[in-house]
């Protein structure tokens, strides 16, 4: 597992508001290698999807990308994306990275076919020579993610299908490709409970079948559980622990992460009865100085509060941002 | 498609309501119409008290109003109410002027739509800049001016200095009628000559009466074209990958939807608007022959110059709902 | 741009915003004395309203104490309108063109009524500059007297049309919205029968066969005779000719109200699910409070900015009318009027087209670019891209 396919650096985004500036995610680095789960874990807000979006340089106004590199490596060869101009990232993304996003209620356009949505997908990265070409491949694709009744499904349009159904056809436009890197922003968030679980064994199926890398992002540690390799979690805005998923979840060093593990059931260890976290989520606008952990952290110093850590290697792959560790 | 259709069937059932609702309020317009007009209509104050009883049973003017309301309805529907003043059936008269009043719309509209959609969307793509704020000026002006004003200042600038349209009469239709519109016609028969001439006498004239629809329609195509480019499908779309112009194509076609309301509200404005700009431009439509039936009292012409603009505006709705149900799926159910 | 005493720079609105949130705050923690920048025209707009609220508070004893907040939104809706440059073009025009209806017919150097052609023949058309400023019409009569009187004729139709249409439409979409089921199913298809018409031609017709009944209700109703005589500032001698413009405001109002109607239904149909209603409902007050007292008040602010933006379409309409003949006739001043009369003579008599039809187009704008202004300064949507904008150039990079 040393086979590198995504390398961050130093990946900063702020957002100009009104209210002021929100540094939205600040400085975050890590590496994410061929074949395994990644996860991205923290609560809402924390900056995991902008995380994910900036990867590629999904960003709107007023957010921007200040600062940063995100290294992709194909065929022993590595490019910057963040450098890249519009037209030549608009190239990798859906074909070397796909994303599925969490609400497939509006990641659809209502106006289109499911079908031509699918085939769309294709065409634009010149897989098919024309969106009826596509639409042949779509019925194969929508099969593959398990749609019932592909046939008819495809020319059905979002309206007229469920929760769970719109996302397998966003999975399906995401593997559509056969991206080499899936990044999945909470794709159970907006679903069923029941669904949830069907459309997690889509992905790690697809993952199976396709030997995509998949860049998960959720609140879930339930989730994180069943499905990562590797985890890192954020915390407002910044990465404060990274390591293998057996790591954080026996031996987490950072507070927070021991809070947050306190805070859900933890699969692997039995916990007498469930923990909040005190105080709540800083302002990014002006977030504390320092830890940004440091006014809810229980063991916080003078240093936590004047001197920002930096994450650094504690044990082989297990990375923590703390002065307390 | 077995949902648009179904659609469509119940679309132009709830026609048959609103129709009803028209001809009572063209009823309570004829109602109202005063009982002095028989001694106008039968020649004034000479008239013999006969000729005016005669004119009185005729149009039912002494009976209760439910006779009135179906001698109104039956009439209407059989073209049997006859104009006091031309002796002719009084939608035959309508009939007849008609088709310029509709291909003065035609002409606003044209304008409506080539100034309105691509000012909007040069105004939505390059927003917050000098164009964007010319389209609001120009919108807010637009509905500002009065339609005579500006149709006065026109035929100054382009009858009276330099003299290239011309005012008087219309150019005669062609000899072959197809679609009942002279210019579509003309041009169908491939009299490109008479097409010209129907192009010269109307132009200015459906400018002025576009005028306004047009900045109203370019400032909405801005805004919801802004609306729709910020929609969470957008941003999967980019997240696929796709081209910035067929990002640009998904939301256009959603902003469609409001924009095909407007635009079909802008429909009834124009023909809200055409009395006036026949006015002005001594074009012989029915807006013309409406304010010339008011001097001359010939009630039973207001009556019906008013179903049939009601009549049109309500088959110009329902045209906007069949273009909504074909673009968004949504809607048929 | 120099702007009422304070440079106004190209991201005015933000600052405004920056500002108001600040003085939101300050008023907060107005222990501590915070005061912030006030232009001579917030001054001005902030003295208007102190003589307003002194008003009230003398009719309504203490009205200023329960109100206070209220008032200090007026005040900031008013700080905001300041540094809107449209906006307050639109309210210079507005509060021009009012000033005109009011003191017009007073302010015009002769009468509309009297015809200097019986004088003096050589007035007949007379172009501008030779016996009068702005030319005279076809009787000799000086324009701009006509045009003062016109203000008059057209701020107190539309005033009426608004008086009596929105209101209706108010009430009628309360009730519907309110009740809902079968009440709102009569109401609304009355209302879309309305609304299956072209305004203007349905308009025309009530305007055109209306006159004839109602000058029977004015010739037997002598005060409303002398109140509409009084409101248009005419003689007597125009007794006869008051009921066309009876007409043509009824007519109007016929239009104007199915549109309000919708509107407030709509509104109603969400307050109606709020809890403050359900908790008004709960007490046992009565259906006909709580729509007065607890509905209206809360719906009322948007529907008001409608008004304004809707006012300049009645005066539009109602100059378009009288340009075909319907309303206002001779002698009585009206600007679509005088246009229709000059029309017989254009293109020779320019100016009685020219300058009545540029008299509408100032007076329209004005209450439009006003009417714009407040639904940019209410619509919460537009305030947060305004802030957006600020921000953007104050970013670093790019």
């Amino acid at each position: 597992m040393t086979d590198k396919v995504l390398e961050v650096k130093n990946l900063t985004v702020h957002f100009y508001t009104y209210a002021g500036v929100v540094k939205a995610i600040e400085r975050v680095s890590f590496d994410v290698y061929r074949g395994e789960t990644f996860a991205l874990v923290g609560e809402t807000g924390c900056g995991k999807s902008v995380t994910a979006r900036a990867l590629t340089q999904l960003i709107e106004s007023p957010g921007r990308i200040v600062e940063g590199e995100v290294y992709y490596y194909r065929n022993g060869k590595s490019v910057d994306l963040l450098k890249l101009e519009e037209e030549e990232i608009r190239e990798y993304r859906g074909k070397e990275i796909a994303y599925i996003f969490q609400d497939p209620q509006s990641s659809l356009d209502p106006l289109y076919s499911v079908g031509f949505q699918v085939s769309e997908a294709l065409y634009v990265h010149k897989k098919v020579k024309s969106i009826k070409e596509g639409m042949k491949k779509a019925i194969d694709i929508l099969r593959t993610v398990l749609m019932p009744d592909p046939e008819k499904r495809v020319g059905n349009y979002p309206h007229e299908l469920s929760g769970g159904m719109k996302q397998r056809v966003t999975i399906g436009i995401g593997i559509s490709n056969y991206p080499k890197i899936l990044i999945a922003d909470e794709p159970t968030t907006a679903l069923d409970v029941t669904v949830q679980a069907q459309i997690l064994n889509l992905i790690k199926e697809m993952k199976k079948k396709y030997g995509a890398t998949v860049i998960l992002i959720t609140h879930d540690m339930g989730v994180v559980a069943d499905m990562a390799d590797r985890v890192a979690v954020m915390y407002a805005g910044k990465i404060v622990e990274l390591a293998d998923v057996f790591s954080i979840f026996k031996e987490p060093i950072h507070p927070y992460t021991k809070g947050l593990l306190k805070a859900v059931p933890n699969p692997l260890i039995k916990i007498e009865r469930l923990e909040t976290i005190p105080g709540t989520v800083p302002s990014l606008i002006n977030p504390p100085s320092g830890c940004r952990f440091n006014p809810r952290c229980p063991l916080a110093s003078e240093i936590c509060r004047s001197k920002v850590p930096e994450l650094e290697e504690v044990k082989d792959g297990h990375f923590v941002a703390c002065h307390n560790r | 498609m077995a949902e648009l259709k179904k659609f469509l069937v119940r679309r132009v059932l709830t026609f048959i309501p609103t129709i009803i609702g028209i001809t009572l309020i063209v009823f309570a317009i004829a109602y109202l119409i005063p009982a002095d007009p028989a001694r106008a209509w039968a020649g004034g104050e000479k008239a013999s008290q006969k000729a005016i009883e005669i004119i009185r049973q005729k149009y039912h003017m002494d009976e209760p109003w439910y006779d009135q309301y179906i001698f109104l309805v039956t009439g209407l529907l059989k073209n049997e109410i006859i104009d006091p003043r031309t002796s002719n059936p009084v939608l035959d008269d309508v009939g007849k002027r008609f088709p310029v009043t509709f291909q003065l719309a035609l002409f606003a509209y044209f304008f409506v739509l080539s100034i309105g959609i691509p000012l909007g969307l040069v105004s939505a793509l390059k927003r917050d800049t000098a164009i964007d704020t010319f389209v609001r000026i120009f919108a807010l002006i637009g509905v500002s001016t009065p339609v005579f004003w500006l149709g006065y200042i026109l035929i100054y600038v382009f009858f009276v200095h330099v003299r290239i349209i011309n005012l008087a009469g219309v150019p005669p239709s062609p000899e072959m009628v197809i679609t009942h519109i002279p210019v579509i016609d003309s041009l169908l028969i491939g009299n490109f000559e008479l097409f010209r001439q129907h192009v010269a006498r109307f132009w200015l004239p459906g400018f002025v009466l576009g005028f306004m629809g047009a900045g109203v329609v370019a400032r909405f195509v801005r805004n919801s074209f802004l609306e729709a480019i910020g929609g969470d499908y957008i941003e999967f779309l980019k997240a696929k990958g796709v081209q910035k112009l067929r990002i640009y194509r998904h939301a256009m076609k959603n902003s469609l939807v409001p924009i095909i309301t407007v635009l079909g509200l802008q429909f009834g404005g124009l023909l809200s608007g055409a009395p006036i700009t026949e006015t002005v431009f001594g074009l012989p439509g029915i807006g013309l022959y409406a304010i010339y039936s008011i001097s001359t009292l010939d009630f039973p012409a207001i009556v019906a110059v008013t179903f049939i603009f009601a009549l049109v505006y309500v088959i110009a709705n329902l045209i906007v709902d069949v273009f909504y149900a074909v673009v968004d799926p949504r809607v048929r159910y | 741009m120099k702007f009422g005493g304070v440079k106004i720079k190209g991201n005015v609105k933000g600052d405004l915003m920056q500002e108001i949130q600040e003085r939101r705050e300050g008023q907060e923690g107005q222990k501590t004395g915070e005061e912030y920048y006030r232009s001579i025209l917030d001054r001005f707009s902030d003295f208007f309203i102190e003589i307003l609220v002194s008003v009230i508070s003398s009719i309504r004893r203490g009205w200023r104490e329960k109100n206070r907040s209220r008032i200090a939104e007026w005040k900031l809706m008013f700080y905001a309108l300041n540094r809107s440059p449209p906006g307050v073009i639109g309210l210079l025009l507005v509060t021009f063109f009012v000033f005109l209806g009011i003191f017009g017919p007073y302010l015009a150097p002769y009468k509309y009524n009297y015809f200097p052609i019986f004088d003096n023949g050589d007035t007949y058309l007379s172009p501008p500059g030779q016996f009068f400023p702005l030319g005279a019409d076809h009787f000799g009569r000086d324009l701009v007297s006509l045009l003062l009187q016109g203000a008059r004729t057209s701020l107190v139709i539309s005033i009426i049309v608004i008086l009596l249409g929105v209101p209706l439409g108010i009430v009628l979409g309360l009730v519907a919205g309110y009740f809902g089921g079968k009440v709102d199913e009569l109401i609304m298809r009355i209302t879309d029968m309305f609304l299956a018409f072209p305004p203007l031609i349905l308009a025309i017709a009530f305007a055109a066969v209306l006159p004839e009944r109602i000058s029977y209700l004015i010739n037997n109703n002598l005060l409303l005779q002398q109140l509409l005589l009084w409101l248009f500032a005419l003689d007597s001698r125009e007794a006869g000719n008051l009921s066309r413009l009876l007409a043509v405001m009824i007519a109007m109002a016929i239009v104007w109200w199915p549109g309000y109607a919708r509107i407030t239904r709509g509104s109603t149909l969400t307050e109606r699910e709020s809890l403050y209603v359900e908790s008004a409902r709960a007490i046992g007050l009565s259906s006909a409070k709580i729509m007065a007292k607890h509905i209206l008040p809360n719906i009322i602010g948007p529907i008001l900015v409608y008004v304004t933006l809707d006012f300049g379409s009645v005066v539009l309409t109602e100059a378009g009318l009288s340009f075909l003949g319907l309303g206002a006739t001779p002698p009585i001043a009206d600007w679509g009027r005088i246009v229709y009369d000059g029309s017989q003579f254009f293109p020779k008599a320019w100016w009685l087209i020219i300058f009545p039809g540029s008299i509408v187009l100032f007076d329209v704008l004005g209450w439009n670019l006003l009417g714009d202004s407040l639904r940019d300064i209410l619509d919460p949507k537009l305030r947060r891209s305004i802030e957006f904008k600020v921000k953007r150039k104050k970013g670093e990079k790019k």
